[in-house]
C-alpha cells in the first residue's frame, strides 16, 4: 500500500510538466476558443453577442465557398496520396537494383523542409517565367500561355492539392510498406494453389490485409489536411481553405476579428469531430 | 519470392520507377539549377552563365552586388553628416575664446528661437491665448515672471519629465552662459560629444548591412527548434517513464488525451493562443515572443514524443531495472543510469522529429514574431518567406537559400534513415 | 512554468517603465540597409541632444494594426513616419497631433512644397496632420529603344498605351506588352488611380459622397480589362513588373521613381551576366503622367507625424528639427536615390542633394530631377477632391478594396458593372456611409 502511494506520487511528479503544459496550452485554449466565439472581440473590448458570430459566418457566402474548397481539398489529397503511396509501396515491395537509393529519393519530399520546396514549386508554376508554362504552353501548346495556375482563385487549390499529394504520399507509402512486409507469404502461396493470377492475388489477399492500415492512414491524413495551414498558405494564398480564411481574419488583417475567427475554428472542430466519429464507426468499425 | 519476369514487364516496372523518381526530383532539379544563376539572368534554366555568387552571398562571403559597387561610397556618405558635425564641434571647441564667440554669435540666437518655439507650443497645447501674444512671450522667456510661472505650471501637466528637464536646461543655458563655470561644463560636454561621434564613426565603418541575413535566420531556427525539442524530450522522457512503468490513477486518461492532442492542428488553437498572448502583453517584447514560441513548440511536439518514448521504454525488460533497484538505486537514478542509455537510439530519433517540426513550423512563428517584425528573431521559414516578398528577392538567391536550409535535414535523415523510418511507422509524425 | 511567467512579467514591466523617458519612433523603411541609416541618425540625435530614441521598423500595411495593439497596451510611439493615406486615416481618427506639425511647417524656416503639404492637411484646411518628409512619383517606365524602333508614341495617352501593349505583346516568346497590377494590394490601387483620374473618374464627390459607380469609372474598368489582355498573366504586382522588365521581357511597367536606383544596379550587374542589356538605363523612358479626358499623375508623400498621446512634445519638436537639418536630411534622402525626393525647396535646390552616392541624379540631370520633383505637386489621389480632403480614403486603401475588385474582374470574370457595385457596397461599408 505504502509503495503504491509512493509510486503514484512519483509518477505524478514525472508527468506534472506535461499535464500542466497540456492544460495550459491545449485544453485551456480550446475552451477559451469556444468562449470567445460568443463575443465581439476587439483589440481592447469584449462584448457578448451570443450566437451573432455564428449567424454571420453561416450566412456568409465566402465561408461556404471556403468550406467546400476545404472538403474537396481534403478528399482529393487523401485519395491521391493513398493511391500514389499504395502504388509506390507495391513497387518498392519487390527486389530490384537501386532499391536503396530509390528508398531515399521517395522520402525526399516528406523530409525536406516545407519552406525549401515551396519556392521551387512557385518557380515551376510561375505564369510568366516558369518551366511548366514554357514546356506545356509554349513548346507543346497544350495549355494557354496566359493561365495562372498558382494564384487564380478558381484553380489555385488544384496546384495546392497536387503539391500536398507530392509532399505527403511518402508517409502513406511508409505505413503501407511496413504492413505489406508483414503479410505472411503463406497467404499468397495458398492463393497461388487456388490458381489466382496477380490481380486476383492483389484483390483477394493484399487489399483485405491492407484495409485497416489504409483506413487508418486515411483518417490521419484526412484530419491533418483538413487543418492544414502552412503547406496551403505558402503554396498559394488564393487557395482559400478554411485555415487560411481564419488566418486572414486574425493575423493577415488590419482589424482582427477574433470572435469570428474563433467561431470558425469551433465550427471546424465540431465538423471534424462528427466526421471522425462517423469514420471510426463505419470505416474502421471500432 | 524470386520469379521470372518477361522483359516487357521488367521494362514497364523500371519505366514506372523512373517516372516516379523524376516527379519527385523535378522541384529539386529546378532548385539547384536556378540557384546557380545570377540576379536578373533571363535564361535561368540554361546551363550557361553558371555562378556560385548566390551561395557566396547568403553565407556572407561576398557582398551583395549593390554593396560591392556602391558600398564604399555609401559608407563614405553616411559618415559625411557625422564628419560635418565633428568639424564644426572641433572648430568651436578649439579654445575657450572661440567657444564663447560661438555661443554668443550662433548658439544663443538659436537657443532663443528654440525656447520661443517651445513656449509657443506649450501655449498652444494648453490653450493659452493672451491678449498680447508677443508681450506674453517676451515675459515668459524670463525666469520668475508671472507668465513664466504659468508656462511652467502648464508644462508640468502636459509634458513628460524628460521634456521639463529639457525646458529647464534651456532656461538655465540662456541665463547662465556668461558664467565661467558654466562655460567650462558646456565645453566638457562638447568634448564628450566629439568622443561619442568618433565612436559612432568607427561603428559605422565596421557595420555591414545584409539585405538577407540568412545565417541569422539559420541560427534562430536552430535555437527555437533545438530548445523546443530539448525541453520536449526532457518532459517526454519523464512522462514516458511514468506511463510505461508506473501505475497511477488517470494514466489511461492521460494517454488518451495525448492522442487527442496529437490530432489537433495548430489552426484551432492559434486564435486563442494568439489572443492570450496579446492580452498578457507577452508579444510586446522580443524576449517574451521568443520564449512563448519555444513553449508552443514544446507543446506541439510533446504528445508525439511522449507516445513514441513511452512505447520504446516498454520494450526494455523490467528485470534490468530491478537489479539496479536491488543494488540501492533510486527510481530517478535508474532512469538516468539505465533507461536513458539503453534507449539512446529512440531518444535521438524523437529529438530529431521534434527538431524537424520546429525547423519547419510557419504558422506560430509568423503569428508571434512576424506580426511585430522582430526581425532579429526570424526563423528560416518566415525569414525566407519575408525575403521572397521583398524587392531584393531574386529567384537565384531564394533557391540557394532554400537548398542550404534543406541540406542539414536531408543529411541527418540519410544518416539515420533506418531509425527514422521505423519511427515514422511507429507513430507517424504529427504535422 | 510559473517562474517563466514571472520572468516574462518582469521583463514586460521593465520595458514599460524604461520607455517613459525616451522618444519612440516608428518608420516604414523596413529594408535592412535603410534601417541601418535611420538607426545611425537616431544615435547621432541622442549624442547631440541626450534624448534616447527607440527606432522600430513597421511594414506600411501593418501600421494600423500595430498602432491599435500599441494603443491597447499603452505603448504608442511618439513619432511615426508613414504615407499620406495612413496619416490621413490616423488623423481622422484623432490619433495625431496637429499643433506641432502646423507650427513646424509655418515656423521652422523651411519652405515646403505646397503640393506635398496639401496631402497632410486637415479637412478644414487650417492645420496639418504631419510634416511632409519625402515622396515619390509613379508612372510608366518603358523601353524607349523598342518604341523608337517601332515608331510608336510615348505611352502617355490611353490609345498610345493600348497600341504599344498590343504591338509588343507576344506571350509565345515570353514577351509581354505591359505588366499591369492584378493583385489585391495597394500597388493595384496605385496603378488604377492614375487611369481613373485621367478619365475624371472619382471615388468621392466634393461633398464626400461615394460616387464610384459612374460611367467614367466603368469606362476605365473596361479599358483596364482590355489592357489586361496584353499584360503578363497572373496576379502580377510590382515584383513581377520589376523582374520581367529588368530581364528584358516587358515593354512597359508601372513603378515609382524608386526604380531609378534598380536600373542603375541592373547595369552594374552586367559584370556577371553577359547577355544582359547594359544600356537599360539609357534605353528606358519615363512617362510621369497620363492623359485621357484630362491629365493626371500619381505619387506618394511620406510624412512625419506626432501622436497626440505623447508627453515628449518638446523632444519630438527637437527630433523634427534634427531630421530637417541639411546634413541629416540629405543622409536620409540618399538612402534611396530617386525614390526619396525632398519636400522642401531648400533641399531640392541644394548641390548636396543632387550629388547622391550612386550618381543617379547626375545621370538623369538636374533638369529632369527638378521636373520630377515639381511633378509631385501635380500628384492626384482619390482622397483629395477640389481642395478638400476625405480621410475615409485611408480606410478604403487599408482594406485593399480596389485591388480586390480588380482581382475579381480578372479571376472570376466579373463585368465592370459588377465590380463597380462590389466597390460601392464595400466602400460604403468601410467608410460607414
Amino acid at each position: 500500500m505504502e509503495l503504491s502511494v509512493k509510486e503514484e506520487r512519483f509518477a505524478w511528479k514525472l508527468v506534472a510538466p506535461t499535464i500542466i503544459l497540456l492544460l495550459l496550452l491545449i485544453l485551456y485554449p480550446v475552451i477559451y476558443n469556444i468562449y470567445i466565439s460568443f463575443f465581439d472581440v476587439g483589440i481592447t473590448s469584449m462584448k457578448f453577442v451570443g450566437l451573432e458570430n455564428y449567424k454571420r459566418i453561416l450566412s456568409d457566402k465566402d465561408f461556404w465557398r471556403s468550406f467546400f474548397i476545404t472538403i474537396s481539398f481534403t478528399l482529393l489529397t487523401v485519395v491521391g496520396s493513398i493511391l500514389l503511396g499504395l502504388i509506390v509501396a507495391l513497387m518498392m515491395n519487390k527486389d530490384f537494383k537501386g532499391r536503396r537509393i530509390m528508398r531515399t529519393i521517395i522520402l525526399l519530399p516528406y523530409i525536406t523542409p516545407l519552406i525549401s520546396v515551396v519556392f521551387s514549386w512557385h518557380y515551376i508554376f510561375d505564369p510568366s517565367l516558369g518551366p511548366f508554362v514554357e514546356f506545356f504552353g509554349r513548346k507543346l501548346g497544350l495549355i494557354s500561355t496566359d493561365i495562372d495556375l498558382l494564384n487564380n482563385i478558381n484553380n489555385a487549390f488544384i496546384v495546392v492539392s497536387v503539391f500536398n499529394i507530392w509532399r505527403n504520399f511518402p508517409f502513406v507509402y511508409l505505413m503501407i510498406l511496413s504492413k505489406l512486409q508483414s503479410i505472411p507469404s503463406e497467404l499468397y502461396e495458398a492463393a497461388e494453389i487456388d490458381g489466382a493470377n496477380a490481380w486476383r492475388k492483389f484483390t483477394n489477399v493484399t487489399l483485405p490485409e491492407l484495409y485497416f492500415v489504409i483506413a487508418a492512414v486515411g483518417l490521419l491524413r484526412g484530419i491533418w489536411n483538413f487543418y492544414k495551414f502552412d503547406e496551403v498558405y505558402l503554396m498559394s494564398k488564393s487557395a482559400g481553405t478554411l485555415p487560411i480564411f481564419i488566418y486572414e481574419r486574425v493575423i493577415g488583417t488590419t482589424s482582427p476579428e477574433f470572435g469570428v475567427a474563433a467561431a470558425i475554428a469551433t465550427i471546424l472542430m465540431v465538423v471534424m469531430m462528427v466526421l471522425i466519429g462517423f469514420y471510426v464507426k463505419k470505416v474502421l468499425k471500432w | 519470392m524470386v520469379k521470372r519476369k518477361s522483359p516487357l514487364r521488367k521494362f514497364l516496372f523500371y519505366f514506372g520507377l523512373v517516372i516516379i523518381a523524376s516527379i519527385i526530383l523535378i522541384p529539386f532539379y529546378y532548385m539547384l539549377i536556378v540557384s546557380f544563376h545570377a540576379d536578373y539572368d533571363p535564361y535561368k534554366t540554361s546551363f550557361n552563365n553558371l555562378t556560385l555568387r548566390n551561395y557566396a552571398e547568403i553565407f556572407g562571403l561576398i557582398q551583395s552586388t549593390e554593396e560591392a559597387f556602391f558600398g564604399d561610397e555609401i559608407t563614405k556618405r553616411n559618415l559625411e553628416s557625422i564628419n560635418t558635425k565633428l568639424e564644426r564641434l572641433k572648430s568651436i571647441s578649439a579654445s575657450k575664446e572661440s567657444y564663447l564667440t560661438y555661443v554668443e554669435e550662433t548658439l544663443i540666437p538659436e537657443k532663443e528661437k528654440e525656447l520661443r518655439n517651445m513656449i509657443e507650443l506649450i501655449m498652444d497645447f494648453s490653450g493659452l491665448t493672451p491678449e498680447n501674444r508677443e508681450e506674453y512671450l517676451q515675459n515668459a522667456m524670463k525666469i520668475g515672471t508671472k507668465e513664466y510661472n504659468e508656462i511652467m505650471e502648464n508644462a508640468q501637466i502636459i509634458l513628460s519629465e524628460g521634456d521639463i528637464t529639457l525646458l529647464n536646461d534651456l532656461y538655465y543655458f540662456l541665463n547662465n552662459y556668461k558664467s565661467e563655470e558654466f562655460l567650462d561644463k558646456e565645453l566638457a560636454k562638447v568634448k564628450e560629444q566629439i568622443n561619442e561621434l568618433e565612436e559612432q564613426k568607427q561603428k559605422i565603418i565596421a557595420e555591414k548591412a545584409t539585405e538577407f541575413p540568412f545565417l541569422k535566420y539559420m541560427k534562430n531556427s536552430l535555437m527555437f527548434a533545438g530548445l523546443g525539442a530539448l525541453f520536449s524530450l526532457i518532459f517526454a522522457m519523464l512522462g514516458g517513464y511514468a506511463i510505461s512503468r508506473l501505475r497511477f490513477r488517470g494514466k489511461g486518461m492521460l494517454q488518451r488525451s495525448v492522442l487527442v492532442v496529437y490530432l489537433f492542428g495548430g489552426t484551432v488553437i492559434m486564435v486563442p493562443l494568439y489572443q492570450m498572448a496579446v492580452k498578457l502583453g507577452i508579444l510586446s517584447t522580443p524576449f517574451g515572443a521568443g520564449v512563448y514560441l519555444i513553449i508552443v513548440y514544446i507543446i506541439q511536439t510533446l504528445p508525439v514524443s511522449l507516445y513514441m518514448l513511452g512505447n520504446y521504454f516498454r520494450t526494455i525488460p523490467y528485470s534490468i531495472e530491478e537489479a539496479a533497484i536491488i543494488d540501492g538505486c533510486t527510481r530517478m537514478q535508474t532512469i538516468l543510469k539505465i533507461i536513458i542509455p539503453l534507449s539512446a537510439p529512440a531518444i535521438v530519433t524523437v529529438y530529431i522529429y521534434a527538431f524537424m517540426i520546429g525547423w519547419n513550423e510557419y504558422l506560430f512563428a509568423s503569428a508571434f514574431l512576424g506580426l511585430k517584425s522582430y526581425k532579429d528573431l526570424f526563423t528560416l521559414p518566415i525569414g525566407l518567406n519575408a525575403f521572397s516578398q521583398s524587392a531584393h528577392s531574386v529567384w537565384g538567391r531564394l533557391m540557394a537559400a532554400s537548398l542550404v536550409s534543406a541540406v542539414p535535414i536531408i543529411i541527418i535523415f540519410s544518416l539515420m534513415e533506418k531509425y527514422l523510418t521505423a519511427g515514422f511507422t511507429a507513430g507517424g509524425v504529427k504535422e | 512554468m510559473k517562474k517563466l511567467f514571472m520572468v516574462l512579467l518582469l521583463v514586460f514591466v521593465f520595458s514599460i517603465s524604461f520607455s517613459a523617458s525616451k522618444i519612440v519612433f516608428w518608420h516604414t523603411q523596413v529594408e535592412e540597409s535603410r534601417q541601418k541609416v535611420i538607426n545611425q541618425l537616431a544615435e547621432t540625435f541622442s549624442i547631440e541632444t541626450g534624448i534616447e530614441v527607440e527606432v522600430v521598423a513597421v511594414e506600411e500595411n501593418e501600421m494600423f494594426s500595430k498602432l491599435a495593439a500599441a494603443k491597447a497596451a499603452g505603448t504608442l510611439p511618439d513619432i511615426i513616419e508613414a504615407g499620406a493615406e495612413t496619416i490621413l486615416s490616423l488623423g481622422s481618427d484623432g490619433l495625431l497631433d496637429t499643433i506641432l506639425p502646423t507650427r513646424f511647417i509655418n515656423n521652422s524656416g523651411w519652405t515646403f512644397y505646397e503640393g506635398a503639404a496639401r496631402f497632410v492637411m486637415s479637412p478644414d484646411g487650417n492645420n496639418y496632420y504631419a510634416v511632409p518628409y519625402h515622396g515619390w512619383v509613379q508612372g510608366i517606365w518603358y523601353r524607349k529603344d523598342w518604341f523608337e524602333e517601332a515608331g510608336l508614341e510615348p505611352p502617355v495617352t490611353w490609345e498610345a498605351i493600348l497600341n504599344a501593349a498590343r504591338y509588343f505583346n507576344n506571350p509565345d516568346k515570353g514577351i509581354y506588352g505591359i505588366v499591369l497590377a492584378k493583385n489585391a494590394d495597394s500597388y493595384a490601387e496605385q496603378v488604377f488611380t492614375i487611369f481613373a483620374l485621367s478619365n475624371g473618374a472619382r471615388i468621392f464627390d466634393k461633398n464626400g459622397n461615394i460616387v464610384v459607380n459612374s460611367p467614367q469609372m466603368k469606362e476605365t474598368l473596361e479599358y483596364y480589362r482590355e489592357l489586361g489582355k496584353y499584360s503578363a498573366p497572373g496576379h502580377t504586382y510590382w515584383k513581377q513588373a520589376r523582374e520581367l522588365y529588368l530581364q528584358g521581357k516587358a515593354a512597359m511597367f508601372f513603378y515609382s521613381t524608386y526604380i531609378m536606383d534598380d536600373l542603375a544596379l541592373a547595369e552594374v550587374q552586367t559584370k556577371y551576366i553577359e547577355n544582359f542589356n547594359p544600356e537599360l538605363v539609357d534605353n528606358t523612358g519615363f512617362a510621369p503622367y497620363m492623359t485621357h479626358s484630362r491629365k493626371s499623375s500619381f505619387g506618394q508623400v511620406v510624412s512625419l507625424g506626432v501622436l497626440n498621446t505623447t508627453t515628449n512634445k518638446l523632444g519630438a519638436w527637437k527630433f523634427l528639427n534634427f531630421m530637417f537639418e541639411p546634413e541629416n536630411y540629405v543622409k536620409f534622402l540618399h538612402m534611396a536615390p530617386g525614390g526619396m525626393l525632398p519636400t522642401t525647396k531648400e533641399m531640392a535646390e541644394s548641390e548636396v542633394f543632387m550629388n547622391d552616392p550612386k550618381g543617379i541624379y547626375t545621370r538623369y540631370g538636374k533638369e529632369k530631377i527638378m521636373e520630377i520633383i515639381e511633378g509631385m505637386s501635380n500628384v492626384e489621389k482619390f482622397g483629395y477632391v477640389a481642395g478638400k480632403v476625405f480621410p475615409e480614403m485611408g480606410k478604403i486603401s487599408g482594406a485593399f478594396i480596389i485591388g480586390k475588385g480588380i482581382v475579381k474582374m480578372f479571376d472570376e470574370g466579373l463585368t465592370p458593372e459588377e465590380v463597380l457595385s462590389f466597390w460601392e457596397t464595400e466602400m460604403k461599408k468601410v467608410t460607414g456611409k
